[in-house]
């Protein structure tokens, strides 16, 4: 009894899912520097911009088209 | 009787007396002898003494003047030895024609040398002694503290390269030293920072380029650090072979490694249009999306009115996301200052190209009106989809590579701006430990990027190159998984480089990130292989 006692009281608590943190880019104040820096975050802003998973949807749909 | 008893008493009394007094007489002698004994004895020791003293001064000078027939001493008995012989000379080497003749100012600065430090300089012609005294005072002051044979091989370096050479560390300086006069002054024609990029690198590379043609020693000191120690490992041959198919290029200052200058107010409007875009697409996703549940519901329910109507809007929404996919990629390719006026309009041509088909493709929906007729729309939509959809991505890549290329190029124009700013601190005397290791963990991190960046190149020019929509496919993959590593890259070489950038700040705060100079635009270009 006094086991299943610790075992209850001693399980982890479940925890709530953490926010995703939101770490601040360092910049150094030096423009040269710190323009790489927003450049290397702008090419994967890009790349995601231009992927075309978005459009997963009208591949379903035109398959779904062409057997009706 | 008593008489003759009485005389021979005293006789024995004075024959017991006589060996004292014969004694007494020895020691006299004998105390004389030795005075004059201990007296000679001493002067044949001052004697040796002097002869000893004189001995040792020969051996000193013959040692300072042949220090390379000398055998391993103590620093400091050498020291010593070099003190006491240097003590005799000084006044003696001020006093020599060639220092007399020395303009005021000059001279003033040899006065203000140690007796030992001006020693070094004693062998030296007036002219070479002038240039040395033309140095600034720091600068004298660091090649003084070499010894007599490295700075004597610094003796035949006119003004300009002797300056340049003077603006080194001591340990640089005497990697340098170990040269030939030669070597030395091949390697002095070249500039500052990049002398200092080049003498950080061990004895035997130094070595190895400095028998190299001066041009070549130029266009190899433009390289960053991460290529100059890989191609300073090669043999001569190869060192050679691989410098041909480096370019050095001059960039334009207005573009800094733009392909094309997009005006401010262009690239306004064109972020403006991005987001109605994108939120068209997004709405037209949305239709697709409910469009699907509803065809998918008509055709349980086997309601042909009702699923000849959602395949219809479902079809022509579809178009419409196409449209605003490819719209999408046109908005970035017209703001990409990474790709030049021709290339852009050579995508956008291709892409409107590509709308059109989609157009009147959507016009045969627009016109269908039994089940036969939409799936044949359909069809078309479908194959002109897969197609598009390749060559919609490679014209992404287009603009996404060359945005890292970009990046490359300045992270390579920033490995400048440090060698050149690390070579003003050495100058100064500033340190900041490890701070060159740092750079050159940078500018490996930058190396590895540019050969993913190389590799994801070569990939797409397959991609290009190949008919084969599958083939295409994955290679588009591997391209832009190689562009991705190379990205990855680039930014752990700049977390290196805010490091670096924030050591160098605290210790040196005249630090100048905004300064240009000539080394810094400049662009070094390699040929590709031609196998």
């Amino acid at each position: 009894m006094l086991a299943l006692v610790l075992v209850v009281s001693c399980a982890p608590a479940p925890t709530a899912p953490e926010a995703p943190v939101e770490v601040p880019t360092e910049t150094t104040g030096e423009a040269s520097v710190d323009e790489v820096a927003t450049d290397i975050s702008d090419a994967v802003d890009i790349g995601d911009a231009l992927d075309a998973s978005e459009l997963d949807d009208v591949d379903s749909i035109l398959a779904d088209i062409e057997n009706i | 009787m008593r008489k003759i008893a009485t005389i021979l008493t005293l006789a024995i009394f004075l024959i017991s007396l006589m060996p004292f007094s014969i004694a007494d007489h020895m020691d006299e002698d004998k105390s004389i002898e030795d005075s004059r004994e201990d007296r000679l004895n001493r002067a044949e020791e001052q004697e040796k003494e002097k002869l000893k003293a004189l001995e040792d001064e020969k051996e000193i000078k013959r040692k300072i003047e042949n220090p390379e027939k000398e055998m391993p001493r103590k620093p400091e008995v050498l020291q010593k030895e070099k003190a006491k012989a240097a003590k005799i000379t000084k006044e003696e080497i001020l006093k020599e024609r060639k220092f007399k003749e020395l303009g005021k100012g000059h001279l003033e600065k040899f006065k203000e040398l140690e007796d030992e430090e001006l020693e070094k300089f004693s062998e030296l012609k007036k002219e070479e002694l002038e240039r040395f005294a033309d140095l600034k005072k720091e600068r004298l002051d660091r090649l003084k503290k070499l010894k007599k044979v490295e700075l004597e091989k610094l003796k035949h370096l006119k003004k300009q390269k002797l300056e340049r050479v003077s603006k080194l560390d001591k340990k640089k300086l005497e990697k340098i030293s170990e040269l030939e006069n030669e070597q030395i002054a091949k390697l002095a024609e070249v500039k500052e920072a990049r002398l200092s990029k080049i003498a950080s690198l061990n004895k035997e590379h130094i070595k190895k380029i400095s028998g190299l043609h001066a041009e070549q020693i130029e266009k190899l000191s433009h390289l960053d650090r991460a290529r100059l120690k890989e191609v300073s490992k090669l043999g001569k041959a190869e060192i050679k072979k691989r410098l041909d198919k480096i370019k050095i290029k001059k960039i334009d200052p207005k573009l800094k490694f733009k392909k094309r200058i997009v005006l401010k107010d262009k690239k306004i409007k064109v972020k403006e249009k991005f987001e109605q875009i994108k939120e068209k697409l997004h709405e037209s996703g949305e239709k697709v999306k409910e469009r699907r549940r509803l065809l998918l519901k008509a055709k349980e329910d086997g309601d042909d009115d009702a699923i000849i109507e959602h395949a219809k809007k479902g079809l022509l929404r579809a178009a419409d996301a196409i449209i605003a996919h490819l719209e999408k990629v046109k908005n970035k390719v017209s703001e990409s200052e990474d790709l030049t006026d021709e290339e852009a309009d050579s995508i956008l041509a291709d892409l409107d190209a590509k709308i059109s088909e989609i157009n009147d493709a959507k016009a045969e929906v627009e016109a269908a009106a039994t089940k036969e007729e939409i799936r044949a729309a359909a069809k078309k939509i479908k194959a002109a989809w897969k197609r598009i959809k390749v060559k919609a991505e490679q014209h992404a890549r287009d603009v996404v590579n060359g945005k890292v290329r970009i990046i490359l190029k300045k992270s390579e124009q920033l490995e400048k701006k440090l060698d050149r700013i690390l070579a003003e601190m050495e100058e100064k005397g500033i340190e900041v430990e490890g701070i060159d290791g740092k750079i050159t963990v940078f500018s490996e991190k930058v190396a590895e990027a540019r050969e993913k960046l190389k590799q994801s190149e070569e990939k797409f020019k397959e991609v290009k190159a190949t008919d084969a929509n599958e083939n295409k496919k994955s290679l588009l993959e591997e391209a832009k998984s190689l562009a991705r590593e190379a990205h990855n890259s680039l930014k752990e070489a700049h977390d290196i480089l805010k490091e670096i950038t924030m050591e160098i700040k605290a210790a040196y705060k005249e630090a100048d990130f905004e300064e240009e100079d000539e080394d810094e635009l400049v662009e070094v270009g390699e040929e590709e292989e031609n196998e």
